[in-house]
């Protein structure tokens, strides 16, 4: 019951308006170490995992356990160390980041959850070059790491569902150099809203509000800091077993609770901003759990892939019409020893990940619920997680 | 509040430029009259908007602040690239962030050709012992580049104000004219605008696409 005589915050030390429900902490972890086969499983974790039971059920069901037994004891102090190291590439950006995370956490802000954000960001940028680190990583960390109690021995168990995360949960690209992969979650999204909310749909349309001007940092962040905390952490009890379709059965549930509201909004700007205080003002996880799960109705995975595939085809189009645009306006006033970067790599390198995640969309490669099961089982056995790959995962760095 | 901002003309400003040159920290101080050292970071994109009053007319200005990472550029999207105003904001205590105000300036131009005005925006001048970027310099980059220029401190408050009647008197008197001051505004910006520079001239107006 830490949280509950503590009116002003939540159960995870956050800010919380009067009158919003407290999450029950329920009593100490089961004996058993084994989690319930997958349909049960699955019901339970849509039912929302008790507060004191998620580092265990996340790390296990995620598969993140597996990828930390795969490796040695001593990986994530290694690569922590060479991500702090001083002339580590991230050091100075995660640094700044940390300090505005969550500036309204007392243990965020405190030198232990600095130290925490730091050490876990910076052992990740370290692990996975490719990736290395953007903003939204450090939220999605500050989250983790409260949710999994704050303790330092749980601070391993932050970067392991991280790399899970980002390496096999999310779709692929998603923190690329571009952000490729979630340029493609924005539009299969708006495929998704003009199919399951046809109204709103044609009032964005109408004013030309695109959908990444809200949803980008939900899919980025995975909500970690648009929804309140308690809410964020129900909807990656889900997230972590069942993956991305959480993340779209969640926007759309938001998006379906608050249709009238956000029908009213006579500008983009308007309606970015209900479309964040929707989010912001989630308090009753039950209820919009319960919209996310039934009141959507069907979604499944072979409609979102089939809008993905759609998504990476314009993503890449657009990309094509931007590089087309950009050798054009070439040798104009614009003196090109200005230029820092070389525009071509990185398109070339938006078209290849397009390309992949076309692929990626055809083939309907996201893994399903027994895969991460297996795997966690697998794990639990002392097997390799055969599942490794996923983003830019080093070579070798998976291997044992 | 919103039915009374309905007839107002809106214009839409950009916020562009590097990591952590302080472009929500100039928008806060506009806006709120204040700075905080340690806002909740920006991701991808916000949204702000505020009535303005000019000399002859009040319109409303709808702020979008988006995340400097690199990374985040191919994102934004086109409806925002689509405003009347780009701020680029660079730190004068890293010279990075101001050389990357060329390609800044690129993009918009290669988006917008020259139907935008752009404000090249020098923040942190109260860092004054750790300046790598002189105002001479700028101006000249600003007049070479053919955009207004004009240093601030958000974290001071210096210049902020100044900042904001530039681009009022510099927005397009009849563009979003929908509302009953627009008979009146046709054309009013132009002169007002402090001659710092002459008026943007796109690159070369070759193939824009735009």
């Amino acid at each position: 019951m830490a949280a509950a005589d503590e009116a002003a915050q939540d159960l995870y030390g956050f800010p919380l308006p009067p009158g919003a429900a407290v999450e029950a902490a329920v009593g100490a972890p089961r004996g058993g170490r084994e989690l319930p086969p997958e349909p049960e499983l699955k019901e339970l974790v849509r039912g929302g995992v008790p507060p004191p039971l998620r580092g265990w059920v996340w790390t296990e069901a995620s598969g993140a356990a597996a990828r930390r037994a795969a490796q040695s004891p001593s990986y994530f102090a290694g690569m922590a160390a060479a991500g702090q190291a001083a002339a580590a590439p991230h050091a100075a950006a995660i640094a700044a980041d940390a300090r505005c995370a969550f500036p309204a956490h007392p243990w965020l802000r405190s030198d232990e959850g600095q130290a925490a954000l730091r050490r876990v960001c910076a052992a990740f940028a370290a692990h996975n070059p490719r990736v290395g680190y953007t903003r939204p990583l450090s939220q999605i960390v500050a989250l983790l790491l409260v949710a999994l109690n704050r303790n330092q021995a749980r601070w391993e168990n932050a970067f392991w569902l991280l790399v899970q995360l980002v390496e096999a949960t999310l779709l692929e690209g998603t923190y690329s150099q571009n952000l490729a992969g979630c340029a493609v979650e924005m539009r299969a999204l708006e495929a998704l809203i003009a199919a399951k909310l046809p109204r709103l749909a044609a009032h964005m349309a109408a004013l030309e509000a695109d959908v990444s001007l809200f949803a980008m940092d939900w899919f980025l962040s995975l909500f970690a800091a648009s929804l309140p905390s308690e809410t964020a952490a129900r909807v990656w009890d889900a997230l972590l077993l069942e993956g991305p379709k959480i993340l779209f059965r969640v926007a759309l549930a938001l998006l379906k609770s608050n249709e009238d509201a956000l029908l009213s909004n006579g500008s983009a700007g308007e309606l970015t901003l209900a479309a964040r205080a929707a989010a912001a003002g989630a308090h009753d996880r039950d209820a919009l759990m319960r919209v996310a799960f039934e009141g959507v109705g069907g979604l499944p995975m072979a409609v979102i892939e089939r809008a993905r595939g759609q998504g990476s085809r314009e993503v890449e189009a657009e990309a094509r019409e931007r590089d087309a645009a950009r050798s054009g306006s070439a040798g104009g006033a614009v003196s090109p020893r200005h230029v820092p970067q070389q525009h071509s790599g990185e398109l070339r390198e938006l078209r290849e990940r397009a390309g992949v995640l076309t692929a990626v969309a055809a083939s309907g490669v996201r893994k399903g619920v027994g895969a991460l099961v297996s795997a966690a089982r697998k794990a639990a056995g002392g097997g390799p997680d055969k599942r490794a790959g996923g983003e830019g995962a080093v070579p070798g760095a998976l291997a044992p | 509040m919103s039915i009374s901002n309905q007839s107002l003309a809106k214009y839409k400003l950009v916020f562009l430029g590097d990591q952590a040159v302080g472009k929500t920290s100039i928008i806060t101080r506009f806006m709120y009259d204040k700075f905080d050292s340690t806002y909740q970071a920006t991701i991808g994109i916000d949204f702000l908007s505020k009535t303005m009053y000019l000399e002859d007319r009040t319109v409303r200005l709808q702020l979008w602040d988006t995340a400097g990472q690199e990374r985040f550029r191919s994102l934004i999207p086109s409806y925002i690239r689509d405003s009347s105003v780009a701020v680029i904001v660079y730190d004068v205590t890293n010279r990075t962030s101001f050389l990357n105000v060329t390609r800044w300036v690129q993009e918009v131009r290669v988006e917008r050709g020259g139907d935008v005005n752009i404000f090249l925006v020098g923040n942190k001048t109260d860092l004054l012992d750790k300046r790598q970027v002189s105002l001479e310099e700028s101006d000249a980059h600003a007049r070479e580049l053919g955009v207004h220029f004009i240093e601030t401190s958000a974290k001071a408050g210096f210049n902020i104000k100044a900042l904001f009647r530039r681009i009022g008197a510099s927005l397009p008197g009849s563009d979003a004219g929908r509302g009953e001051d627009a008979a009146n505004g046709a054309n009013g910006g132009g002169p007002a605008t402090v001659q710092l520079e002459a008026k943007a001239k796109p690159a070369a107006a070759s193939a824009c696409s735009c």
